[in-house]
């Protein structure tokens, strides 16, 4: 491959196959534990048995094969808990720290600040806004974690982001400061909107503040199967930018020199970043820290570069909001912790001691 | 590579920059541009020519239209009227890579972005060459390293940019420049903020590019430089050109007096005249 010459040349190479594979290693781990913990602990060679048996047994299914009949019935109450309660639950965790990861990573390179985070154009409002006044007009529409709610956050999300983008462009440009005062201003008239059917809905209003604060309790296989090719378009939106996201880091002015087309580029990543944020909204509400947090301790430990930093930040997200999700559900057993509440408690304390070690160094 | 003879005075421009740009091929061409912002006009028909292998120096008072010309140039603010070719093709018919192939800009004020290593930036010059999906070839290594050693930023190569001089870094920037391998090297004031040796060895670096065969074209603030510096000069006042022609035509006292509207003294000298302003 390219890297492996390009090492041999001696300029400054950092290699991304490396921590990637130990970053995934990590994940996988990380994901075997998740799923054993529970009321109900399962070993990890057990979980992983467990998970074996599910891939096979849709992979029977899709071919149309009888499914295999197991005999042992502990076994089979295992099988259940892990592949049809446990891991659709984490590999939502995953896939939804894995986008808003992403999207906080490109969100921090288009706009050149490590503050930004994927709600900064009113993503979260906007899918805010939309779920709750489905949820006010009740019904099978509205329930808590339906279907309903979860297609009203992300055509919310998506069209305030639009809506924003539709603002502040001038011309065939998209100013990076207006886009941002844009995205505040209607962020927060969405949130006094949502505040104002929170107020207006008394009954409704503890599911819509669960919804508010992020669960990943209603997660399930089809779900996640819904998920997965929006992050997956979006992951490749943000790789294949990736490069441009570099040079982008000069200046707009030094990247157009080099051949970078700077308003297509903003844009494209604008609408990857809100692609996937909309996507792990509209499934799990809105988790707020991981985009933030995620992206810039993975800047801190593996440098800049968004080659490296895109899939690193996909995996890392990814391991996080597993973790949290785990602490989630596990904390308070039988209830539940809001699992945007986990994230902020954990991931702040953690960013504030990666910044100060990073100044201290 | 022609490696130039001493370290302690600039090789003398015009003795073998201009033979070598009379028979080199014109790399830029300015017709009649015309060119501002919204509603202000701030070029009012620009005519310039730059030769591979010359260095063609760009002076006036501030607001006289400089950075707005390196604007233009570059693509970045479109053209009025009148008409620009890079490297023998209209402007208009250069996308931004192709452009960015031919031409390259040492931006004024250039930021380099925290956390990136030395050798990571040069590599950004390779920008236009590098297709989607695809890492760098051979040969762009090869530009690299070439660029690096030009500047002498090689042995910088693993060096957080965060770490570097002020010298250096303008160093790192010129390096990127040349790792595009331009016919046109546009150098927005390289040498704002610098001490007398890294200016000198900044410039050093440009007749060297100049010596390669590219076409220079350096805005300078700093007369004196510039008159050391360049085989022509184009004086620039309020967006037209009040004069061009070799240094000593440019730098004559009524002439920068009416442009820069303040008394000059101009003292000759063997290596090139030297304009002090009456204080």
């Amino acid at each position: 491959m390219s890297v492996a010459r390009v090492a041999t040349v001696g300029v400054a190479v950092r290699r991304l196959t490396r921590p990637l594979a130990l970053s995934t290693l990590a994940l996988a781990l990380v994901v075997v534990l998740a799923a054993g913990i529970g009321s109900v602990r399962i070993g990890p060679a057990d979980v992983t048995a467990a998970t074996v048996r599910g891939i096979e047994a849709s992979v029977r299914a899709a071919l149309g094969l009888a499914p295999l009949v197991h005999v042992d019935a502990s076994q089979r109450v295992i099988d259940t808990i892990v592949w049809q309660i446990r891991l659709p639950r984490v590999a939502l965790a995953a896939l939804v720290g894995a986008a808003l990861a992403l999207a906080g990573a490109g969100f921090q390179g288009v706009f050149r600040n490590p503050l930004a985070d994927p709600y900064l154009l009113g993503a979260a409002s906007g899918a805010g806004f939309a779920a709750a006044l489905v949820m006010v007009a009740g019904g099978t529409l509205g329930a808590l974690g339906g279907l309903g709610v979860s297609a009203a956050a992300f055509v919310g999300a998506t069209l305030t982001v639009l809506a924003v983008v539709a603002l502040a462009r001038r011309g065939w440009t998209l100013p990076v400061v207006p886009l941002v005062l844009a995205g505040v201003v209607i962020g927060s008239c969405l949130a006094a909107g949502t505040s104002f059917v929170l107020l207006a809905s008394r009954e409704q209003a503890a599911g819509i503040l669960t919804w508010l604060l992020g669960s990943l309790a209603f997660a399930s296989w089809d779900r996640v199967g819904s998920l997965l090719p929006l992050v997956l378009v979006a992951g490749a939106g943000m790789l294949a930018a990736a490069r441009a996201l570099d040079v982008l880091q000069l200046g707009e002015l030094a990247a157009a020199h080099l051949g970078v087309s700077v308003e297509a580029l903003k844009l494209g990543v604008v609408l990857a970043g809100t692609l996937a944020t909309a996507a792990a909204v509209s499934v799990a509400g809105v988790i707020g820290f991981v985009g933030l947090v995620v992206p810039h301790a993975v800047r801190l430990a593996f440098g800049p570069d968004h080659r490296r930093l895109v899939p690193l930040a996909a995996v890392w997200g990814a391991l996080f909001m597993v973790l949290a999700d785990l602490v989630a559900r596990t904390v308070i057993a039988p209830a539940e912790l809001p699992v945007g509440v986990v994230t902020a408690l954990v991931g702040a304390p953690f960013f504030l001691v990666l910044l100060r070690r990073r100044s201290g160094a | 590579m022609t490696r130039l003879a001493g370290s302690g005075a600039m090789a003398a421009p015009g003795s073998s920059g201009a033979l070598l740009a009379a028979a080199a091929p014109e790399v830029l061409r300015l017709e009649g541009v015309h060119a501002g912002y919204g509603a202000r006009p701030v070029l009012h028909g620009i005519d310039l020519q730059l030769r591979g292998g010359e260095v063609l120096g760009v002076i006036g008072p501030n607001g006289a239209g400089k950075s707005t010309l390196v604007h233009v140039i570059s693509k970045v603010l479109a053209v009025r009227s009148g008409s620009v070719w890079v490297d023998g093709a209209p402007l208009g018919s250069l996308g931004r890579r192709a452009l960015a192939r031919r031409l390259a800009v040492m931006p004024q004020a250039a930021t380099l972005p925290e956390g990136f290593l030395v050798g990571e930036v040069v590599r950004m010059g390779r920008t236009p060459f590098v297709r989607a999906w695809r890492g760098p070839s051979a040969e762009d290594e090869a530009e690299v390293e070439r660029a690096m050693r030009q500047t002498g930023v090689w042995g910088l190569a693993e060096r957080p940019v965060e770490q570097l001089s002020g010298g250096e870094r303008q160093r790192v920037v010129l390096a990127r420049a040349l790792a595009q391998r331009p016919r046109v090297l546009v150098l927005d004031e390289p040498t704002s903020h610098l001490d007398l040796r890294y200016q000198a060895e900044l410039l050093r670096a440009a007749r060297q590019a100049a010596a390669d065969g590219v076409g220079v074209l350096l805005v300078l603030h700093d007369l004196n430089l510039a008159a050391r510096a360049c085989d022509r000069m184009l004086l620039l006042t309020d967006g037209r050109v009040v004069a061009a022609g070799t240094v000593r035509q440019v730098l004559v006292r009524s002439r920068l007096e009416r442009a820069y509207r303040t008394e000059v003294d101009v003292f000759d000298s063997p290596r090139g005249p030297t304009v002090v302003p009456r204080v």
